[in-house]
């Protein structure tokens, strides 16, 4: 009996301990955040109901599951929501040719950086870094899921028929984030 | 009659006490030579004289060369007792080592031999005695010991107040660098393969990643060959060590780094009990070293400090070759290697060591996280790097270890090299 409440007191201690460090690696990321903001973090904190609409159901659960409960522990979701990022849609094999594609159908979208950073796996190397953090609880499963949420939701808001749309709201928030914190958008975006 | 009257006149009288106190003069004067007869040297030469005469009266017997036993048992005849002592004045060395080890002194035994087994009658010709005489280095600048001191247990330490007891076993190599440069070298310095293995192991387990050696080096910790390499006793608290005050030795305090976990060896103050401050337990990582890796390492470290040895006993300096490479990846690793990396990132990359009060608890495991990062954005990392680092309770002390950044240190070349050994050791992208 006495043996039994010492290992149940050990569980709960090292429990409390793990939570307490979990909650401490979300604050201090929280606080970094906030010390460090990004014009994204002006932008719309939600997508609407209308643009989650025509989403297919596994983005708009990894969106709803994820991105607007696990990764908002640290930052808020307008940061990847209004992210000048853009992965090149397809499979890993498929990328250099529709880069090539996607070039030769908006040169907008190769001009300003701060507008449309264009890679092959931005966001799969942002989503991998995130999950290094200290105290991330995304697991492997969600992370995939969130990363494919973001490419396809990129794919969506911010090229073909939407780019136009993206590019004025994009360089809105840029604007508004340089007349607010002239040197943090000096030390981004013109670097 | 009283009784204080009587012990006064009859008794205690000037002239009792004259004659009294003459003759405790007397006794004490006996005692004192009877005392300085049977000094430990004294007996230790008496005993190797008496086995020498009793050897070479029973070799004369058997031997057709009598003459030649004849005349060294005139040599020895001709010794007495007496201290003998070795001057190096130009290594500041005056050692009385052969006045008990009679058999390493070339006036007694020219070939520095002797018969016995048992020491410190025991002495054994020596390629390095051979190339290294007595007479022009003493023992000391080697063995370290007290050269001065006249019973084995002071001569040998440690004692009190002195802090160069001998170097014994494979530790001795580490004073072969005060004079030797070139002890990487095992064709040149054949005897020195513990100090090489040394040599390896900090290398390979990024020790410069956090010491300093002359002031190159990570910032975190002590520079090594300026700092502990010949650190005052009185410097180091020996509290948590579990060593008895005659094993409390600075090559005893830098083997235990080694092998005993470094927080217990140094554990701080992590709850601010004794300090204004809470004090964070060593950064160190527990190495868990076999015995004999810690001697290795031990040999190295002791071997990065030393007296200041006057030029015309240098060793001729050799240069050491300049590694070949294949490759950038081959390069890059050794860049990793050269600034000690792998120290906080484990060897592989694979890492990291624990950061006590770190938010993370471990430092970044390279393998994950490089292949997140860009070229560009990784080269930034290393050059700012990441400090402070956050800590997980906020009231505790600042974690011991950050990421220096190494913008002044590592560029050019060597930073491309790097970044291309570590996203070869990246892992790969799977397609997500």
């Amino acid at each position: 009996m006495k043996k039994t409440i010492q290992f149940l007191m050990t569980v709960l201690a090292l429990t409390g301990s793990a939570v307490f460090a979990a909650d401490t690696a979300f604050e201090a990321e929280r606080k970094k955040a906030l010390a460090s903001p990004y014009a994204n973090d002006f932008g719309p904190e939600k997508l609407t109901d209308a643009q989650l609409a025509a989403y297919p159901a596994e983005h708009v659960k990894a969106y709803k599951e994820v991105l607007l409960v696990k990764c908002a522990k640290c930052h808020s979701a307008a940061r990847p929501l209004n992210s000048q990022f853009f992965e090149v849609p397809g499979k890993k094999e498929e990328k250099a040719a529709n880069l090539v594609r996607l070039q030769g159908a908006n040169k907008d979208m190769f001009k300003n950086p701060a507008v449309w950073q264009v890679e092959n796996d931005i966001w799969q190397r942002y989503v991998k870094r995130m999950m290094a953090k200290p105290g991330c609880e995304i697991s492997e499963p969600e992370g995939k899921a969130v990363y494919r949420f973001l490419v396809y939701d990129s794919e969506q808001r911010k090229s073909g028929k939407n780019a136009a749309v993206w590019k004025a709201q994009r360089e809105k928030l840029l604007l508004d984030f340089k007349a607010k914190n002239p040197a943090r958008y000096k030390e981004l975006y013109e670097k | 009659m009283s009784v204080k009257e009587l012990l006064l006149t009859r008794y205690f009288t000037l002239r009792n006490l004259f004659v009294g106190g003459n003759v405790v003069l007397v006794l004490l004067l006996a005692a004192a030579v009877v005392k300085d007869q049977r000094r430990e040297w004294k007996e230790v030469q008496k005993e190797f004289y008496a086995r020498e005469f009793k050897r070479l009266k029973e070799e004369k017997k058997n031997t057709p060369d009598a003459a030649h036993v004849d005349k060294h048992l005139a040599l020895l005849r001709g010794q007495g007792i007496k201290l003998r002592q070795l001057m190096v004045p130009a290594l500041d060395r005056y050692d009385r080592c052969i006045t008990c080890h009679l058999g390493y002194d070339t006036g007694i035994a020219p070939t520095q031999t002797t018969v016995y087994d048992d020491p410190p009658h025991k002495a054994r010709p020596s390629a390095i005695h051979a190339s290294h005489p007595a007479d022009k280095f003493g023992c000391t600048v080697c063995h370290e010991g007290q050269g001065l001191a006249t019973t084995a247990r002071a001569a040998h330490g440690p004692v009190k107040h002195w802090e160069e007891p001998m170097r014994k076993g494979a530790v001795l190599e580490a004073s072969c660098a005060k004079c030797h440069s070139n002890l990487w070298d095992a064709a040149a310095m054949p005897f020195t393969d513990n100090w090489r293995k040394g040599e390896a192991l900090f290398q390979k387990i990024g020790c410069i990643g956090c010491h300093q050696i002359h002031g190159q080096g990570g910032p975190i910790s002590v520079d090594l060959a300026e700092e502990t390499a010949d650190k005052p006793l009185s410097r180091i608290d020996f509290s948590f060590t579990g060593l008895p005050h005659e094993d409390r030795t600075l090559e005893n305090w830098i083997r235990l780094h080694f092998v005993k976990d470094p927080w217990t060896l140094v554990p701080g103050d992590p709850e601010g009990l004794h300090n204004d401050e809470p004090v964070p337990p060593s950064g160190m990582p527990f190495f868990s070293l076999s015995a004999e890796e810690a001697d290795a390492l031990t040999t190295y470290v002791l071997s990065l400090g030393g007296d200041r040895i006057p030029a015309e006993f240098l060793a001729p300096a050799s240069p050491r070759p300049a590694p070949v490479f294949r490759n950038a990846i081959e390069r890059g690793r050794a860049v990793y290697v050269k600034y000690g990396c792998g120290g906080c990132h484990a060897p592989d990359g694979t890492g990291g060591i624990r950061n006590f009060n770190y938010v993370n608890d471990t430092e970044p495991n390279l393998v994950k996280v490089v292949g997140t990062y860009t070229r560009h954005e990784l080269q930034e990392k290393i050059e700012k790097g990441v400090s402070p680092v956050d800590k997980k309770d906020p009231k505790g002390p600042t974690p011991s270890l950050y990421m220096p950044g190494w913008k002044e240190k590592i560029k050019g070349q060597e930073m491309d090299d790097l970044l291309t050994y570590l996203f070869s050791i990246a892992e790969k992208d799977e397609d997500w």
